[in-house]
């Protein structure tokens, strides 16, 4: 077992070398370096656990094999991690990347306790791996990533990273949402019978859910809180989709379900940019959805794992929760997104400004689109 | 936004940093035993210790409260740790119990793990074993998410 191992681990060296090589020699953009650097440190960390490997293994000890082992799959699976995933945005880079790090970057360096984590995306669905050790890493769809209308998206994978760095006051504000759903949902009575079990069932599957929902709904809250009124518009244009699904879901699909019905965030969305003072776009996102609703003949109904009896105490927890995770707040000129002044505006201007001009002029937005990115990375 | 990936991607690197701590201690343990000089090693059996010790204290609190209402998921924690806690609390039930980490107390997990005594190390040893199979078989659906699989 030892020659395997020590074998294992000197081929692990090399591939860190030839991972190291490939890291260094690349042509990336400016905003990249960090990330780099990041990775370069995570590679260097990696040759020192695989040397100490080598090292323990020279001991000549048997009863530490297994131990080696289980470090050596460790070293494995991270230059996996690095080679499959991590390293994409480095070793794929192109200039076109700059605006969407540029914009995770000023998201990043906007809150005190992610102002040093790197910047990087790579190409997916939207979502993030919230990587404190290493560094996150975000996905986002080719198209969507060149233009600036759908970026405010990257405002919601950054509330979950936000989620990481306060989990434990996070974790303690859902588990009461948690507690106060079970609550809610108990009946005045309980019988002793087969029924009574298939609610207790389904009780305890809603409880379960708004673990996952509760997450994606802060996150939701985040974006709108950073981006304003663009975060909404993009909101709605991405997750839009016009499939009845959007609307409705039947109750085994809400079991298994990884996030809330969209219509449902949607609502929750419009009703908290009403609260935030852009009454506007709140209104015309909510007609355009019950439009497409009505039209398909679609219901409102959440098959009791959501009520308008829990809208309370869900608004309140999310606002805890934004409380304790503190992003910054959109400003009010910022959401009118009337115009956009190089360096001195946040780009929360420009992203508002952006869909300002797709609204008035889609045929020439093209055009001003290409100017405004121009001016904003110079 | 896709199927949680933020949950796996939590839940695979704390499983890689509960891993390396219970590596470092456990080699720690056993050269200790065997006489060899590891001090090199000092201040990662220190960070390892304190990420333990918090880790345990955290999956103490969940097993607590998956004990308590057996027939629901545990609130205010992530499902994979939640999940995690099942699985403990089921090993637990097994007769006879498979090792110390089933049989001893969190209080007494903490003693073992804090303990300058020699007499403690090999007892220290297999908690260390099995806590690192429990973390490892659990973790195995994290890594496939993550890394895929051929």
């Amino acid at each position: 077992m030892r020659q395997v191992l020590e074998a294992r681990n000197r081929a692990l060296l090399l591939d860190l070398e030839e991972l190291t090589r490939a890291l260094t020699s690349s042509n990336i953009p400016r905003e990249l370096q960090p990330y780099r650097d990041r990775l370069l440190s995570v590679c260097e960390q990696l040759q020192r656990m695989t040397n100490r490997n080598i090292t323990d293994l020279a001991l000549g000890q048997d009863w530490i094999l297994e131990d080696v082992l289980s470090n050596t799959k460790q070293v494995t699976q991270y230059v996996r991690l690095l080679s499959a995933r991590l390293a994409a945005p480095v070793l794929r880079a192109s200039p076109r990347d700059r605006l969407s790090l540029a914009i995770i970057r000023w998201v990043h360096r906007e809150h005190q306790i992610t102002a040093s984590i790197p910047a990087a995306f790579a190409d997916g669905d939207c979502s993030i791996w919230p990587f404190v050790d290493i560094a996150p890493i975000y996905f986002f769809p080719c198209l969507e990533q060149r233009g600036l209308l759908y970026q405010p998206l990257y405002f919601h994978e950054f509330g979950h990273l936000l989620y990481v760095c306060h989990k434990q006051e996070m974790d303690d504000l859902v588990g009461e949402l948690q507690r106060e759903i079970e609550d809610m949902l108990m009946p005045a009575s309980q019988r002793n019978d087969i029924h009574a079990d298939a609610q207790a069932a389904h009780r305890q599957s809603v409880v379960d859910t708004w673990y996952k929902w509760a997450q994606e709904l802060f996150c939701d809250a985040v974006g709108l809180t950073i981006g304003g009124p663009c975060f909404l518009r993009a909101f709605s244009g991405y997750l839009g989709t016009m499939e009845r699904g959007d609307f409705y879901r039947q109750p085994s699909d809400l079991r298994r379900s990884e996030h809330p019905v969209t219509w449902l965030r949607v609502r929750l969305l419009v009703e908290r940019a009403r609260r935030a003072g852009f009454p506007e776009v709140a209104t015309e996102i909510n007609a355009e959805w019950r439009l497409v609703a009505g039209t398909m003949g679609v219901a409102e109904d959440y098959h009791g794992f959501y009520d308008e009896a829990l809208e309370g105490a869900v608004m309140r927890t999310i606002d805890d929760m934004l409380t304790e995770a503190s992003p910054r707040l959109c400003t009010e000129s910022e959401a009118r997104g009337i115009g956009w002044d190089v360096p001195s505006d946040a780009p929360i201007s420009l992203l508002n400004h952006a869909w300002g001009m797709y609204s008035r002029d889609p045929g020439r937005y093209s055009e001003w689109e290409a100017e405004a990115r121009r001016r904003l990375l110079g | 936004m896709k199927n949680n990936e933020w949950l796996v991607a939590q839940s695979f690197e704390r499983a890689h940093e509960v891993v390396s701590a219970i590596n470092t201690l456990s080699i720690r343990a056993k050269l200790t035993l065997e006489g060899i000089d590891d001090s090199s090693r000092d201040e990662e059996v220190r960070n390892a210790q304190a990420l333990l010790l918090a880790f345990l204290d955290r999956f103490h609190a969940v097993v607590e409260d998956a004990e308590r209402h057996q027939d629901r998921a545990v609130l205010g924690a992530d499902p994979r740790l939640g999940q995690l806690a099942k699985k403990f609390l089921s090993a637990k039930c097994e007769w006879p119990r498979p090792s110390i980490l089933y049989s001893s107390s969190f209080t007494e997990i903490r003693g073992l793990l804090t303990s300058k005594r020699v007499e403690d190390l090999q007892g220290l040893i297999t908690f260390l074993r099995d806590l690192r199979s429990l973390v490892e078989q659990h973790a195995h659906s994290d890594i496939i998410d993550i890394l895929g699989d051929i």
